[in-house]
């Protein structure tokens, strides 16, 4: 049996692409030796920054002797195709075989080294992938994702000699770039794995992620300290590094009055280091950082490390002081000096529109002025210095502002929470009154760009209104918010002086809420029948749906899915024009009995499915199609007065049984 | 190695990439925003010749004037920039000698390089490449140039720049840019000696006395100027026409009188003027 070890060393791969794309080549490399019928033990992909590394154990020496088969043209097919066809696989007429009229070239194909296959599949699957940015390098025009220095590819113990971008492969490779930067004679898969631990390169992601893990957990133990560890976070610093060295470094005491989220920002954002607390909860002066290099003394980065993050938080506070000495009203005057959108007056205009619209839909549900306070308040840390120069801090900073002038604790955190949800995993769990300036904000500035011509085109969307509109269905969800959407529309848009379209945002929404529904595991087809028509009432919209879905996997609603069904069809394929009046005296006992039934039934499905039997035994006495043009009339009348009720629920000729 | 200054780290940086072939050239004197603009990068990165080069380039952006008071937000700071065309294929390495040179020494630091791809639309220009870190600092930014002018690249170069303020600020471990020590006299002259005036003054100008309705005629004034020079094919002069633009576009931007969409429009212009400017300079290649 014999291996395969495939080394594309390169200049740094970014973090985020690593993992992902050393697995893919391993995908379609063996994808390609399974579809020629080549068998293999085990194959594992390798990734650090510098190098990607496959490995296929336990390949064959050689591809046996086999038959392959291609399809020709149909056997009356044009006489040229015919010779095409002969000329491509270099054979006679009479050497053809013939199956259901079809020509086919069997050829008898001599053994081949696995190695030559190896080769040809090996620079396919390199030219043919594609990473999710590239670039041409000064020395070759073929696009990879930073310039690939070497290719190291050797097939039973010997060189295979691929060739790709302007490289040829060999059997050398390199340490780590500053602890071990001498070239390697490479033999073998095992000798590649001992060399590169030994030149301080640890091949696994998996296995350096968790190296880092243990560092960590040891570093904390011994303080007592809890480690706040991201995954996303983690990922990256894994792949930043081929030799992880974490090194513990501390925080000036006067930076911890600053508030968390200032410090959590500084490091993890800015920084890529992981913060600690204390097991109380609260912020550790001290951050870990995950260095690619391990000298006998390391002090000489810790302090590096410590002067980098001093000097950020000096900035920070700097600019905090700063904020809290500047009074609100200054900061409101500042807003008006801030365009919100050229036709849609500054920032200050904004925030009156959304206290007139916060009012309106907070009306009843949250006391009057705390609602208008934190509408007021909830753009002033826009023109901090703080969110000046940390922007993903705004509205956490306005917090800690309304906090310092010792407003209420629900309008601090409202102000904080008006951004949200802020992504795709947020539910929009935010206090009550944050909803409701959220809200305000957020259908505000719909309505606003909407009046500005700047609606959604299918392809752009530059001031993320279908992310806003998702963000109010999210928020109206979670608080079962019974709110009409028309009404909120037209009341933002009376604060504009103007009037819009309204039926085309109910639309537009509506759109964003069947996405919505879609992605929390609603069945397409249901969500379809429940929303076919547009919801002025997302919450009513989505508790119908629920009953409709709950209600599909009770046992009993099929028989009812398909009474109503049937009705539907019925009613569709007739020609005539249908109407709700009745003519009684046309009437059979059944037909009385099914009548009186339905004038009793409201459209709800747990009043609508009472009505199964009578419609059944219904169909089965009684032909819909009467001779009689007034009788059937009558009839397809009667089985409109269903139809419509069921179309308060949902349209079920769109459920799927 | 003494603590460098700021012209040391100048110095010491010229001397490096003059070793490695480069041509020192001065900053250009018309206002630009990064050393990129200087057309010795933003045109003489295009076509097929070698050339490599290094300069210092004095920057304006207006949209940083912070009246002096941020500790490392300047409206008027310094760029180092070294442009290789074709880029050498030990350019990595070359990098890390000439952060050397200037007291980094990469086998007692923790140099990283972390994913940064940069793009400059009011140019059409884009790249990929990487900060270089050094213990956690931003020291570099590489980045191999792939379109200028929303043109392909023919030899791709490497630019290395430096952003010398806060390399002063990390290498003298001072808290503000107004600290630096410029020179090693005793007492030394400081960056704040020397500027901090000018940056006072300067802020005030963008964001407060700048008169908006010179500024947007000034910018009318140097477009048809760059269109004038294309016509008669001139593009370098037409460039320098462009870079006036540019920059009166940067200080109507500070002072805040453009909407988003006026912005994108002019930005949309200075585009098309370099995008033009570009294409022509190739052309009388």
């Amino acid at each position: 049996m014999s291996e395969l070890l495939l080394e594309l060393f390169s200049e740094e791969i970014p973090a985020r692409m690593q993992v992902k794309a050393a697995n893919q080549m391993l995908d379609n490399l063996k994808k390609a030796i399974e579809d020629l019928s080549i068998s293999y033990d085990n194959a594992e992909f390798f990734v650090t920054p510098r190098r990607i590394a496959l490995i296929i154990e336990g390949l064959p020496k050689f591809l046996p002797e086999r038959i392959i088969e291609r399809k020709g043209p149909k056997i009356d097919a044009k006489p040229e195709a015919i010779e095409g066809f002969l000329r491509s696989v270099g054979m006679k007429i009479e050497e053809l075989s013939i199956i259901d009229n079809f020509y086919y070239a069997k050829k008898l194909e001599a053994v081949k080294p696995i190695g030559e296959i190896l080769k040809q599949i090996i620079e396919t699957m390199l030219t043919s992938f594609t990473w999710p940015k590239s670039m041409r390098s000064a020395q070759s025009k073929v696009k990879w994702i930073r310039p690939l220095r070497n290719i190291l590819c050797i097939f039973d113990k010997n060189i295979l000699p691929i060739e790709f971008s302007n490289l040829k492969a060999n059997n050398i490779s390199y340490g780590h770039r500053f602890m071990a930067n001498a070239s390697l004679n490479i033999s073998s898969i095992s000798d590649y794995k001992n060399k590169m631990e030994k030149n301080f390169v640890i091949l696994s992601h998996l296995e350096r992620q968790e190296n880092i893990q243990k560092q960590i957990e040891k570093i904390t133990k011994s303080l007592n300290l809890t480690p706040v560890v991201e995954q996303d976070l983690l990922n990256e610093v894994t792949g930043l590094v081929e030799y992880p060295n974490v090194l513990l470094g501390r925080i000036d005491q006067e930076f911890l009055e600053l508030p968390k989220e200032v410090l959590i920002t500084a490091m993890k954002v800015h920084q890529r280091y992981f913060y600690l607390e204390e097991k109380t909860g609260s912020l550790a002066p001290y951050f870990l950082t995950v260095a690619n290099v391990d000298f006998k003394n390391n002090e000489q980065i810790i302090a590096g490390n410590e002067k980098v993050l001093r000097a950020r938080l000096s900035d920070a506070k700097f600019f905090y002081k700063k904020d809290l000495k500047t009074p609100s009203s200054e900061g409101l005057a500042r807003l008006t000096k801030m365009t919100f959108h050229h036709k849609l007056g500054n920032m200050f205009d904004k925030v009156n529109r959304i206290i007139a619209l916060a009012e309106f839909v907070g009306n009843g549900l949250f006391d009057n002025n705390l609602i208008k306070k934190a509408a007021l308040l909830c753009k002033i840390d826009l023109v901090s210095e703080m969110v000046g120069e940390f922007p993903e801090l705004q509205g956490i900073m306005g917090k800690y502002y309304a906090l310092h002038t010792k407003q209420e604790p629900e309008v601090a955190l409202a102000i904080a929470e008006h951004y949200r949800p802020i992504d795709a995993n947020d539910i929009g769990d935010t206090s009550l009154l944050g909803a409701i300036i959220s809200i305000a904000d957020k259908l505000d500035t719909i309505v606003g760009l909407w009046l500005a011509g700047e609606k959604p085109s299918s392809s752009k969307d530059p001031f993320a209104l279908r992310r806003s509109a998702l963000g109010i269905i999210k928020l109206i969800n979670h608080h079962s918010l019974n709110l009409s959407l028309s009404e909120l529309i037209e009341r933002a848009t009376r604060n504009y002086d103007s009037k819009v379209n309204i039926d085309e945002i109910l639309v537009f929404f509506n759109d964003r809420l069947k996405y919505y529904l879609k992605g929390e595991d609603y069945r397409h087809d249901l969500i379809m029948a429940s929303l076919n028509t547009n919801s002025d009432n997302i919450y009513q919209a989505i508790s119908n749906l629920n009953e409709l879905q709950e209600f599909v996997s009770l046992k009993e609603a099929e028989g009812f899915i398909l009474a109503i069904k049937r009705i539907l069809n019925i009613l569709s394929e007739s020609k005539s024009s249908l109407g709700l009046e009745i003519n009684k005296d046309l009437f059979i006992p059944i037909e009385q009995d099914l009548f009186n039934k339905i004038f009793k039934t409201k459209a709800t499905i747990q009043d609508m499915k009472g009505l199964v039997n009578i419609i059944n035994q219904f169909f089965d006495e009684v032909m819909v199609n009467d001779p009689d043009p007034n009788i059937r009339q009558n009839r397809l009348n009667l089985l409109f007065n269903i139809a419509v009720l069921s179309k308060e629920i949902a349209d079920f000729s769109l459920i799927e049984i | 190695m003494k603590e460098l200054s700021f012209q040391d780290i100048i110095f010491y940086l010229q001397k490096f990439w003059a070793d490695q072939g480069c041509a020192i050239l001065q900053g250009y004197d018309s206002e630009v925003g990064a050393g990129t603009l200087h057309p010795a990068t933003a045109l003489m990165a295009l076509g097929p010749k070698p050339l490599k080069l290094a300069y210092v380039q004095p920057s304006r952006r207006p949209k940083d004037s912070r009246y002096g008071e941020n500790p490392n937000r300047l409206s008027h700071y310094y760029q180092f920039q070294a442009l290789l065309k074709p880029s050498p294929e030990n350019i990595q390495e070359l990098a890390l000698e000439s952060l050397k040179s200037i007291g980094i020494d990469c086998t007692k630091h923790d140099i990283r390089f972390v994913e940064d791809d940069w793009e400059n639309p009011t140019i059409g220009a884009w790249g990929l490449g990487w900060e270089l870190w050094c213990d956690g600092m931003e020291v570099l930014q590489f980045t191999y140039m792939q379109q200028i002018g929303e043109i392909e690249c023919e030899l791709i170069p490497a630019e290395l720049t430096y952003g010398l303020e806060r390399l002063a600020m990390y290498i003298q471990n001072v808290d503000h840019f107004t600290k630096i020590r410029w020179n090693n006299t005793e007492p030394p002259l400081l960056y704040g000696d020397l500027f901090l005036k000018q940056e006072q003054e300067t802020s005030a100008y963008a964001l407060e006395y700048a008169d908006v309705e010179i500024l947007r005629r000034a910018f009318l004034d140097s477009e048809n100027e760059c269109k004038n020079c294309l016509e008669n094919n001139l593009p370098l002069a037409a460039y320098h026409q462009a870079l006036k633009a540019c920059h009166n576009f940067n200080l109507l931007d500070a002072r805040g009188a453009l909407s988003v969409t006026e912005r994108a429009s002019y930005m949309a212009k200075v585009r098309g003027l370099a995008k033009a400017c570009c294409q022509k300079w190739i052309d009388k290649q």
